[in-house]
């Protein structure tokens, strides 16, 4: 029996293994269904993937990189960035790949959560879910599409042994994926079709280099990689003021963006298909140099409506033209608001996560759920954002659970859950502070919206900063803490004999 | 710029009350003093309408209306006269959170010192006394004046700003460094702060208070915030990583220190260093 489990090894639960490590806490498990760390960064390796935050920013602020190669950086250095980290933090004792969490399971009575993977069984005190927001691709789901002749395939499920040279590739999609993408898609497919439901705004990137001068300054100087970082990210937060309609910096976000595309792109007609009508922030605002001169490209079409079937070889839009296609690439996005893992987690009374979030997700302090004892989840209810660093989100919620850790670990409960009432004082106060922002005034849809209750429950609706102030900082008294006495020694043999039991076979 | 020089007329201030401009929001008003005119509201574009998601803000506008032709300064004294009839006309017996930048800091403070009816008081960028090198910064700004607006810019550029924040500025921060100078209430601010000296009445404030101050301020100088927090009894201190012009270069940096002491003054004991954030 270990006294955490951590469900993923992806940033969240590689960050929170490593600062679990750095206290000297040696009891936990991280279980990855993968093959390999990295989450997104492991499954997302199509060509041209690259992250959209600067590189000083994304990542940990306990382990600064002063050797980041570029500004924004390519999907491979972050998979490289995360892989020594679990190295050289000693993380590959702790670390358990192939094991999918199939079902979590909390036991009253032994006051323990029981996680099965296809491998065996782990028992646990405490149980971290790391499972990522960009894990689970929504596909797709059109008729004829799986008779469709050629390959299909989703963006973060890259198939390296399919080549793209003198193709006729369909993309569906317009987001984050589709832009970088399609560039390079470009660069080789005879023909290239980009169906688009709704575009998006679209800001320079400007990315750059650092010099070899540059990386050592920040090296070799003490305190300049912190002091980088904060500014990056005071700087980031300022993009704050666009969510909530402040006009003077929405008209001159919307000037940029509408300005680069009328720079890049000539063809009103196309210049018109692109323009998005909502209002700019409401989905994710998208960096990119080389999207719009690669639409432009002789070998590249926009079909400005969505795909509406398949048959044979033949892709139709909803706007009624036929495309004849060799393979089609699915950058349609994950089913972020209503992660899969919620379906297999039982809380205390057999409730199942997926049903109590029935209505959308909820967390108190956006990682506990009342009635789901001693689970923290990262990256789930209103933990992202739509301005600045996922990676400062993370490591707010790593204090908040640190905190929680070490309160259980220093007071007389082993059980520590959130009143549903703690809980709904939060949501409430999370949809108040969502009304007035964009995502749900602009009048667009996103995958930050619950497409069933239309409340905004995966960003977080305030600054990152406020985030840490009013949530990383564990406080006992907003909890449901229940001092219990020792478990009954055989119950906890019970379930640690059944974990080895089942570990041995 | 020399609006201390030419012929002395009754100042305009003395019968023009700054009139509060206020939100709906709920709770403690929050009076945001302003050292310039309307247009100098610029300088608040982003704090302003934060604040006002969450509170009730009173803005008043200490020098609106000053023309810079023929009239004398100012004095630190008719400033608070100026803020004291604004916030009588919310009405009597209220208290409120007084914040000031820069200028509008040092007659926070001051007014803070001679008047009740102050909860908190948050006072930013500002300086305890005047110095040789406060004085050549007007000298030098009315000089920039005089070479048009480019050379003011220049100068507002090299002075106001640290050198971060050109590292990573955008075209669009020109309009923001533009709204730091557009008008002649800039010119009278930056000569009323470099001679202003609160150094008597410092002492006397003695309600929870919030000393930022920039450790890059070229202007007031964060050797001067420091000292204005020395000098106050009441006063916790925090600093941020920027030059004098802390609202255009750390607008969330400040927003996050306000909104932190608003909701908890006594979270940080009198005299207290309060830590930088590391994100």
């Amino acid at each position: 029996m270990t006294d955490t489990i951590i469900v993923g090894a992806g940033f969240a639960g590689v960050g929170m293994g490593i600062c679990l490590r750095r206290q000297g806490e040696r009891s936990f498990v991280i279980l990855e269904r993968g093959g390999d760390v990295g989450g997104t960064w492991r499954d997302n390796i199509y060509p041209g993937v690259a992250c959209d935050i600067p590189s000083h920013l994304y990542s940990y602020s306990f382990r600064p990189n002063a050797n980041w190669s570029k500004f924004y950086a390519d999907g491979s250095e972050i998979l490289g960035y995360l892989r020594q980290a679990v190295q050289e933090e000693g993380l590959l004792p702790h670390l358990r790949l192939h094991e999918e969490a199939t079902s979590m399971r909390w036991d009253g009575e032994s006051r323990r959560w029981t996680v099965r993977t296809p491998q065996g069984v782990y028992v646990s005190r405490v149980l971290i879910v790391a499972a990522g927001r960009l894990s689970e691709p929504r596909y797709l789901d059109v008729p004829g599409l799986r008779s469709f002749a050629g390959p299909v395939f989703h963006s973060s499920r890259w198939r390296p042994d399919i080549d793209l040279a003198g193709q006729r590739v369909g993309i569906v999609g317009t987001g984050a994926s589709a832009v970088q993408l399609l560039p390079k898609v470009a660069e080789q497919g005879a023909d290239v079709v980009l169906f688009q439901r709704s575009p998006a705004y679209i800001v320079p990137r400007a990315n750059r280099t650092y010099s070899q001068s540059e990386r050592r300054k920040l090296s070799l100087i003490p305190g300049a990689l912190a002091r980088l970082r904060a500014r990056l990210f005071w700087k980031a937060e300022m993009g704050f003021a666009e969510r909530i309609g402040v006009p003077t910096f929405v008209d001159a976000l919307q000037e940029r963006a509408l300005g680069h595309l009328e720079a890049q792109v000539s063809d009103p007609n196309l210049r018109a298909q692109l323009t998005p009508d909502y209002a700019i922030g409401c989905k994710r605002i998208l960096l990119s140099d080389d999207f719009y001169p690669a639409l432009c490209g002789e070998n590249v079409r926009l079909e400005p409506s969505a795909v509406s079937r398949a048959e044979g070889n033949r892709i139709h839009s909803a706007s009624g033209t036929g495309y004849d296609l060799d393979m089609l690439i699915l950058a349609t996005g994950f089913k972020s608001t209503r992660p899969p893992f919620a379906s297999r987690i039982v809380g205390a009374g057999g409730v199942v996560l997926s049903e109590r979030w029935e209505h959308g997700m909820v967390a108190y302090a956006s990682t506990m759920v009342a009635g789901f004892p001693n689970l923290f989840i990262m990256d789930g209810p209103n933990a992202s954002l739509g301005h600045n660093s996922a990676i400062h989100m993370i490591e707010t919620q790593i204090e908040f659970i640190l905190g929680a850790l070490n309160y259980l670990q220093s007071s007389e409960s082993d059980v520590l859950d959130v009143s549903r009432a703690a809980e709904d004082s939060y949501t409430a106060d999370i949809d108040k502070r969502s009304a007035s922002t964009v995502w749900l005034t602009g009048g667009c849809s996103s995958w930050y919206v619950d497409a069933g209750s239309r409340r905004l429950t995966l960003l977080w609706p305030d600054l990152a900063s406020s985030f840490r102030h009013e949530v990383g900082t564990f406080d006992p008294e907003s909890y449901m803490a229940q001092p219990t006495g020792p478990v009954e020694p055989w119950v906890l043999d019970a379930a640690a004999g059944l974990a080895s039991e089942v570990r041995a076979r | 710029m020399s609006p201390a020089s030419g012929s002395v007329e009754e100042s305009p201030l003395a019968v023009t009350v700054p009139r509060p401009v206020m939100n709906d929001g709920a709770g403690e008003p929050l009076v945001l003093l302003i050292a310039g005119d309307g247009k100098h509201m610029d300088g608040y574009a982003f704090l302003l309408p934060l604040l006002e998601r969450k509170h009730r803000v009173v803005t008043v506008s200490l020098l609106e209306g000053w023309t810079g032709i023929g009239v004398q300064l100012p004095s630190i004294d008719e400033l608070v006269g100026r803020a004291r009839a604004a916030i009588l006309d919310l009405g009597p017996g209220r208290s409120i959170a007084l914040i000031g930048f820069s200028l509008a800091g040092v007659v926070a403070a001051a007014y803070t010192a001679s008047y009740a009816g102050v909860g908190r008081l948050i006072v930013i960028s500002a300086s305890l006394t005047s110095s040789p090198r406060h004085r050549a910064f007007a000298r030098t700004w009315a000089r920039a004046r005089a070479l048009g607006s480019d050379g003011m810019r220049d100068f507002v550029t090299y002075s106001m700003l640290s050198p971060a924040f050109h590292e990573d500025s955008r075209p669009s921060d020109n309009a923001a460094i533009d709204a730091l100078m557009i008008d002649p209430t800039a010119d009278a601010a930056a000569a009323i702060f470099a001679a202003a000296d609160i150094s008597n009445l410092a002492p006397q404030i003695d309600v929870p208070t919030l000393v930022i101050g920039c450790a890059g301020d070229q202007v007031a100088s964060v050797e001067q915030s420091q000292a204005l927090f020395a000098a106050i009894p009441s006063a916790r201190y925090s600093e941020i990583d920027c030059g004098h012009a802390a609202l255009l270069e750390r607008p969330v940096e400040v927003l996050s220190l306000l909104e932190r002491f608003l909701r908890n003054p006594h979270r940080h004991a009198p005299a207290s260093v309060i830590p930088r954030d590391e994100p």
